[in-house]
């Protein structure tokens, strides 16, 4: 199942009927809601190793499921989910070590897990949640007085886009990295400040902007550039999510470490 | 100049001439102190959102203080006190209290070194000796603290510039050591893979820097293990009861068994231990024959 079924997508608002529950699933992540008179009540669970997609439809409710309650922000039955990307830096780990050569200019993709925002109210402005579709593990960028908190991802960085698994809760992330120093670089873990990314869907996959990395030897900043449209994997993708933070323009980043821990040669 | 109508009132009322300082001089008192609160506490608020908490903090007393001492000032000189005998008064006086107060001199100055050094600061949790809180304020003769389990700590400046403080939230952070005993009969190498695995999945441990995992030393009664996990450092009791909960739940499944400290009697070298089994209570027991009982 895709993400766009007879032209509904699963991201479309959607109408519930008082008293009846709804259900949805992106991959692992499970949703259960209801709407009474005044409040919206909502369950969650989630399944790991699941790739399926549930477009939200009616089913009975859940035993021994959680629920939360939610005060209704006006009259409106129309819910929608907006998928975000992760609200921290991502710091990628490929599963065995990439050497990229002297002079070399290569794409390789890795799959981010998306976050779920539940949408409510007659503008569609009032969120109940948002809630990570996968949990991932925390990491720390940095020196151990001095760094920035991110989630710890593993990546079969693979080059082939065909290759890539189709998983309603993965957005893919093209990375593009020049290797404009003299020698090799080990690329053994890449920080990839994912709130500055957008979100885009084509036919059958969530996209994020492309990261361009230019990385120019030990002794000099990598230079990070993120996207502001869609993938060149992917021209034809339709805009989703717009980056939670945007970049402010001219600020170049480190997102390869320049410390010598994390790129060695 | 011509009088204000306040003054005209009072010489021509039914108070004189004499009232009228007094009456400035509440005027200022009433007036005057609330104004210098309200600034100290809008500037001190500004300093906070800016700055740090002890910034806001400090800022907000100085105005304050420098604040009161110019109301008082006023109002001496107001009713008509010479501000240079007082001052003067004041200094020979001062010295004889500081002579007699050695304390109170050490501990301010100990504050000022505590606030110039910065080793903490307001919010931040310390420990000094057995005290462990969280830091209140940095006051002139002391440090206020807020324990854990609500109670309130007042150390004298003296003792924290003559003592070693550990700052527990200075980094953002900070590794936890569990230190994990054995049964002698258990694989090392492969208990120490299984505990990477534990910290792996946890989702509170990070990944880099990466656990540590130390063989520490061969026990009196177990394989002594280390386990250093890096967390940050708001996620403290997050972690602790998560990890601890998963280590059992781990050794449990896999059949490791966790040592706990005992002791083997041997009759020699050369003969097994003795076995001993309790199969009744002892006061159950009939009285050996010829007791007499």
């Amino acid at each position: 199942m895709t993400l766009t079924q007879q032209n509904i997508s699963a991201w479309d608002p959607v109408e519930i009927a008082d008293g009846a529950c709804l259900h949805g699933q992106i991959g692992p992540f499970k949703l259960w809601i209801q709407r009474s008179e005044d409040e919206w009540q909502t369950a969650i669970e989630r399944a790991p190793q699941d790739d399926s997609l549930v477009m939200m439809k009616t089913e009975a409710k859940p035993d021994g499921a959680t629920w939360t309650r939610w005060a209704a922000a006006d009259d409106s039955r129309t819910l929608a989910l907006k998928p975000l990307t992760p609200d921290r830096a991502v710091v990628a780990r490929p599963d065995s070590p990439l050497l990229f050569p002297p002079g070399s200019d290569l794409l390789f993709f890795i799959s981010i897990p998306i976050w779920l925002r539940l949408l409510t109210g007659q503008d569609m402005d009032s969120a109940l949640f948002t809630e990570p579709t996968v949990i991932l593990s925390n990491s720390w960028f940095g020196t151990p007085t001095d760094g920035t908190l991110c989630y710890s991802l593993r990546t079969t960085a693979r080059r082939n886009r065909r290759t890539i698994r189709k998983r309603p809760h993965m957005a893919v992330c093209p990375i593009h990295i020049k290797n404009q120093a003299p020698e090799a670089v080990e690329f053994q873990r890449l920080c990839i400040h994912a709130p500055h990314l957008n979100l885009y869907q084509d036919k059958d996959r969530l996209w994020t902007s492309q990261v361009d990395v230019t990385y120019q030897g030990n002794s000099k900043t990598s230079r990070t550039h993120y996207g502001d449209a869609p993938p060149p994997a992917s021209p034809k993708a339709r805009l989703i999510s717009e980056a939670r933070e945007p970049l402010p323009k001219g600020r170049i980043q480190k997102s390869i470490d320049d410390l010598k821990s994390f790129i060695r040669m | 100049m011509e009088p204000s109508s306040i003054e005209l009132v009072v010489q021509n009322g039914w108070m004189g001439a004499r009232m009228l300082p007094l009456v400035r001089s509440a005027l200022l008192l009433v007036i005057g102190l609330p104004l210098v609160h309200i600034t100290a506490s809008m500037t001190g608020r500004l300093a906070r959102a800016r700055m740090t908490e002890q910034a806001g903090i400090l800022i907000r007393k100085g105005v304050y203080y420098f604040g009161t001492a110019l109301i008082v000032v006023m109002i001496l000189q107001n009713l008509g006190f010479r501000l240079t005998a007082i001052l003067g008064a004041a200094g020979i006086i001062g010295v004889a209290i500081g002579f007699a107060s050695q304390t109170s001199l050490s501990n301010i100055i100990s504050g000022l070194f505590l606030i110039w050094e910065r080793p903490f600061e307001a919010g931040e949790m310390i420990k000094v000796g057995d005290t462990l809180g969280f830091v209140l304020s940095i006051d002139l003769l002391s440090v206020k603290l807020r324990t854990p389990d609500n109670r309130f700590v007042r150390m004298p400046n003296e003792t924290l510039i003559k003592s070693q403080v550990i700052n527990i939230s200075r980094f953002p952070i900070r590794r936890m050591d569990i230190d994990i005993g054995i049964a002698y009969k258990e694989d090392a190498g492969r208990v120490m893979e299984i505990l990477t695995e534990i910290a792996d999945q946890n989702p509170y441990s990070l990944d880099e820097p990466r656990p540590l995992i130390i063989f520490k030393d061969f026990g009196t009664s177990a394989l002594e293990l280390m386990l250093g996990v890096w967390f940050a450092k708001q996620d403290f009791l997050n972690l602790k009861n998560s990890i601890m909960k998963d280590i059992q739940a781990r050794f449990n499944a896999e059949g490791i068994e966790i040592a706990f400290p005992h002791l083997t009697v041997y009759s020699g070298s050369e003969t097994p231990p003795f076995p001993v089994r309790v199969t009744q209570d002892p006061s159950e027991q009939p009285p050996a024959p010829g007791s007499g009982s």
